[in-house]
């Protein structure tokens, strides 16, 4: 579904990410990990295209899309999901929701969206920066599926969040799997990424180091966890 | 009581215009972060569309209202398209520049068309004629219309943002615009249909302004200052501030009038003072602009090396002993005195990082306290001229304290308002200050012998105080002050964080600055021999801005460089064509989209960087600057602008 080969991004000057190769199949939810800097925030940015100056191949449903704008990339299925969440905070939770317009066949409708995150009905008139952190995830997450995105982008979503409410953003994803979305998790927390995800990649200065298996992750948690630093 | 009544009801009539001004100027700031100067010459654009369209086809205030609304609105999205957008997220200078090139050039292109000076009555339609009782108070029915459609189009206007999808993407679009992107907004489309409905406000308060008020080119000019206190007071960007602030000046002015009628241009100035000084983000909470970055586009330091390097001062001085051969010597002391002035505008713009719009107030305030010494009283010139400079930077220390703790768009915010009240303050003392008609009559004196009236001689007396000034302040900017100065400019936190106190760097640097301006102003003052009203006028304060971004911020004789381009301009242009105002500002916009670091400065870095810097991505740091197609808008974003 995504296959990325020899991307290099740059922040001005700065080279950031240097020769990425990876590739999600569709239906697979496949995870980033790395530890703070290795890139991963702009390797999702890449895909997105809010990236100015970036090179290599990103081929999406067979389409070239290294040149594409963040809208035409969006109109074809990508939904992000960013680090900080993303919430506009002027607007109220149900006009963040909405505000990508629905495309193609895959869009959920509201109902479905509030099947999963009930707690987005019942605040829907209100102010979205007034939402818990965990709310505003659900929200962050709810809004690509509103869209109709069929390739998600998660960057961290389970940072800074209680136990309880992790648990429920992983039932969630779990759901969104299920219902055949493809992902692209980046995780930190090594138990919930092996929890969610089929295969992992290791990101390590603007590069893949390695490619894992949620075995392999689950034996290696502690030489991984020294070497992500957390 | 109804003539109150009425006169209150004249008040919102005229705050119904500013109202419908600063909700255009509250959108576009809050949209692009700029603050639009050519809104005035739109409101202009919009009378003039009607008066003719009344004029010559006999066309109602309805089609005129349209017909103004969509063509105002049209324009403003095309400039918005093809210039403004240049320069977002760059120095509010900047803007400023361009958008006044821009007002300069509409106001005189449509000079040349149309010089008449009346309103177009003509234009109301038969229902609208006459007046209507309304119980309390017999009211002409146009105006009691121009209340009614203002206030609908501003609630309008309120409910489309808060209540629609459309307002909702126009909010997304201020706050985050990449983002919205990422979900398939098109921000482009809503940057400039917002900038052709601001736009489209601005020509439609301008026809309906027609049938009531003078139209004239200049119409726009006082309606700008009073939108731009109004947005300010009300909270940059803020639209319900804006509107409230709009309606409140209309209706505050009307009731100053009752009491205090001198004071009711003024009044708004003062409220604006107080409420940044005692609630710096405006009544009502705007966009948050305190972190708002401002980017200009600096001289590298090789350059700035080279102005305050030898060889540069002797050119200056070589062309300082000559040019009064080329010009005659009054129009000779012109040039340096403005130039004096640029200079010490631009030690608060490009060293202190302070944009300062209202440095007029120390210019004229020493002419002024000179000429009423000298008239009035008697005093000797040299002891007037001494007095008045001393006065004034006394003056300069007094609002230092106030205004060194603010940054940014308020610092330039604060320094109108402090102007426009000395402005008003000379003009209420007429008694002293000669009013309108100024002071006429001042005797150079002599000075060592030397007969100060001979205007080559007083030439050479100010270019050795010009001389004397710059080389002081060559040594001040290469001393320890003047690096942590730029310092605090660069980085205000780590310049705190080593024990600097920034707000004593930034209060003597506006404090010298006021030292300079009344220096120069004093000096002018004795050059021509009388002082007048124009030594304070805002636009006094505009001019060092333009000369010193023509000749290059923060190059010390760029500023002077700068003031002989438009003082010679100005003079030649005069005698040859009518258009002087069209050139200047055609001027203007060719120099901040292709010349950002000014012709001295962009010359020199062409020299002198580039033979260094062979790298395609190094050293086009202000071009990079100028292709975002949308705000910047944090500052970590904006930090990789330069
Ligand atoms: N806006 C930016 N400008 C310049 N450098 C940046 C910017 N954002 C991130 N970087 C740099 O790019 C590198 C990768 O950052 P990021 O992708 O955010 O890492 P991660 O998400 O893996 O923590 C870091 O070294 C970071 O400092
Ligand atoms: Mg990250």
């Amino acid at each position: 579904m995504l296959k990325i080969t020899n991307l290099d991004s740059f922040y001005g000057e700065s080279h950031v990410l240097q020769g990425i190769d990876l590739n999600v199949e569709a239906g697979e939810v496949v995870t980033l990990i790395g530890r703070n800097g290795a890139g991963k925030t702009t390797t999702l940015k890449s895909i997105i295209g809010d990236i100015p100056r970036r090179t290599g191949s990103i081929v999406f449903n067979n389409a070239e899309i290294i040149n594409a704008t963040s809208e035409q990339i969006c109109k074809m299925g990508v939904g992000l999901v960013p680090d900080d969440r993303g919430i506009f905070s002027t607007l109220s939770v149900y006009e963040n929701l909405t505000i990508g317009r629905p495309v193609g066949p895959q869009a959920w409708p509201l109902s479905r969206v509030y099947e999963l995150f009930p707690v987005l009905k019942d605040r829907n008139a209100q102010k979205a920066s007034s939402l818990s952190g965990g709310e505003q995830q659900m929200l962050a997450i709810a809004r690509p599926l509103y869209m109709g995105s069929t390739f998600l982008l998660l960057d961290e979503p389970s940072e800074g969040l209680a136990p309880v409410i992790i648990d429920a953003i992983g039932s969630a994803i779990q759901q969104i799997k299920a219902a055949g979305l493809t992902v692209l998790l980046v995780e930190q927390n090594l138990p919930f990424a092996t929890e969610v995800a089929d295969r992992h990649y290791l990101l390590e200065n603007g590069r893949i180091v390695r490619e894992m298996s949620n075995s392999e992750v689950a034996t290696e948690e502690e030489s991984l966890l020294a070497h992500l630093g957390v | 009581m109804s003539y109150y009544i009425s006169l209150l009801f004249n008040g919102l009539v005229s705050g119904g215009f500013v109202a419908l001004m600063s909700l255009g100027m509250s959108i576009i700031f809050g949209m692009m972060r700029i603050v639009n100067f050519m809104h005035g010459s739109l409101y202009m654009l919009g009378a003039i569309i009607a008066y003719f369209l009344g004029f010559y086809f006999g066309a109602s205030i309805w089609i005129g209202m349209l017909a103004a609304s969509i063509l105002v609105g049209v324009l403003g999205a095309i400039l918005e398209r093809t210039l403004i957008r240049r320069l977002y997220g760059l120095d509010l200078a900047y803007i400023l520049i361009l958008t006044t090139g821009l007002s300069l050039f509409l106001e005189d292109t449509v000079r040349n068309f149309y010089s008449v000076t009346s309103s177009a009555p003509f234009l109301v339609p038969q229902v609208l004629k006459g007046a209507v009782n309304l119980g309390f108070i017999v009211y002409p029915k146009y105006r009691l219309f121009v209340v009614v459609v203002s206030i609908l189009l501003c609630l309008g206007t309120w409910f489309a943002l808060e209540r629609t999808r459309l307002g909702a993407l126009v909010r997304a679009a201020s706050e985050r615009p990449s983002l919205l992107k990422c979900f398939g907004g098109n921000v482009p489309l809503l940057i400039s249909g917002s900038f052709f409905f601001a736009c489209a406000l601005a020509g439609l308060a301008g026809a309906l302004s027609a049938p009531m008020r003078n139209v004239s080119p200049y119409m726009g000019q006082e309606m700008i200052n009073i939108v731009f206190a109004v947005v300010v007071a009300g909270g940059m960007g803020s639209i319900a501030g804006s509107v409230v602030m709009g309606f409140a000046s209309g209706i505050l002015q009307a009731l100053m009038a009752i009491v205090y009628p001198q004071a009711s241009t003024v009044i708004i100035y003062v409220l604006m003072l107080v409420i940044l000084v005692v609630r710096p983000g405006g009544i009502f909470s705007g966009v948050d602009i305190s972190q708002f970055p401002l980017h200009y586009t600096p001289m590298t330091e090789r350059v700035r090396a080279f102005f305050l390097s030898r060889p540069a001062a002797m050119v200056a001085l070589a062309v300082g002993f000559l040019l009064p051969w080329f010009v005659y010597p009054i129009l000779a002391t012109d040039i340096i005195l403005w130039g004096l002035f640029a200079v010490g505008f631009d030690l608060l713009f490009a060293y202190a990082g302070l944009l300062s719009f209202g440095q007029a107030a120390y210019w004229g305030t020493a002419a002024y306290v000179m000429g009423v010494l000298a008239m009035t009283f008697g005093a000797p010139t040299w002891l007037a001229f001494i007095a008045g400079v001393a006065i004034s930077t006394t003056l300069g220390l007094f609002f230092g304290l106030i205004l060194a703790r603010k940054k940014g768009i308020y610092f330039s915010m604060i320094t109108f308002a402090i102007s426009a009240i000395i402005a008003f303050v000379v003009n209420q003392f007429a008694d002293y200050t000669g009013g309108e008609d100024g002071l006429h009559g001042l005797s150079r004196g002599t000075l060592f012998g030397m007969d100060l009236q001979n205007d080559r001689v007083y030439y050479h007396v100010c270019m050795a105080i010009v001389i004397l000034v710059i080389f002081f302040l060559c040594r001040l900017l290469k001393s320890p002050y003047g690096l942590s100065l730029l310092g605090a400019r660069e980085n205000e936190r780590r310049m705190m964080s080593v024990g600097y106190n920034v707000f004593f760097l930034r209060l003597k640097a506006y404090v010298l600055s006021a030292f300079i301006v009344s220096t120069a102003g004093a000096l002018y003052a004795l050059n021509h021999q009388f002082v007048t009203l124009e030594m304070v006028n805002w636009r006094a304060s505009g001019e060092p801005v333009m000369m010193t971004l023509l000749g290059g911020a923060g190059t010390i004789f760029g500023p002077v460089l700068g003031a002989g381009i438009v003082v010679v301009m100005r003079n030649a242009l005069s005698s040859i064509t009518d258009n002087g105002s069209l050139y200047l500002g055609l001027l203007f916009i060719t120099v901040i989209l292709f010349a950002r670091r000014g012709i001295l400065g962009e010359s020199l870095h062409n020299i002198l960087d580039r033979q260094q810097n062979t790298s395609p991505h190094n050293g086009s740091d202000g071009k990079t600057a100028g292709n975002h197609s949308e705000p910047v808008h944090s500052s970590k974003e904006a930090a990789d602008v330069d």
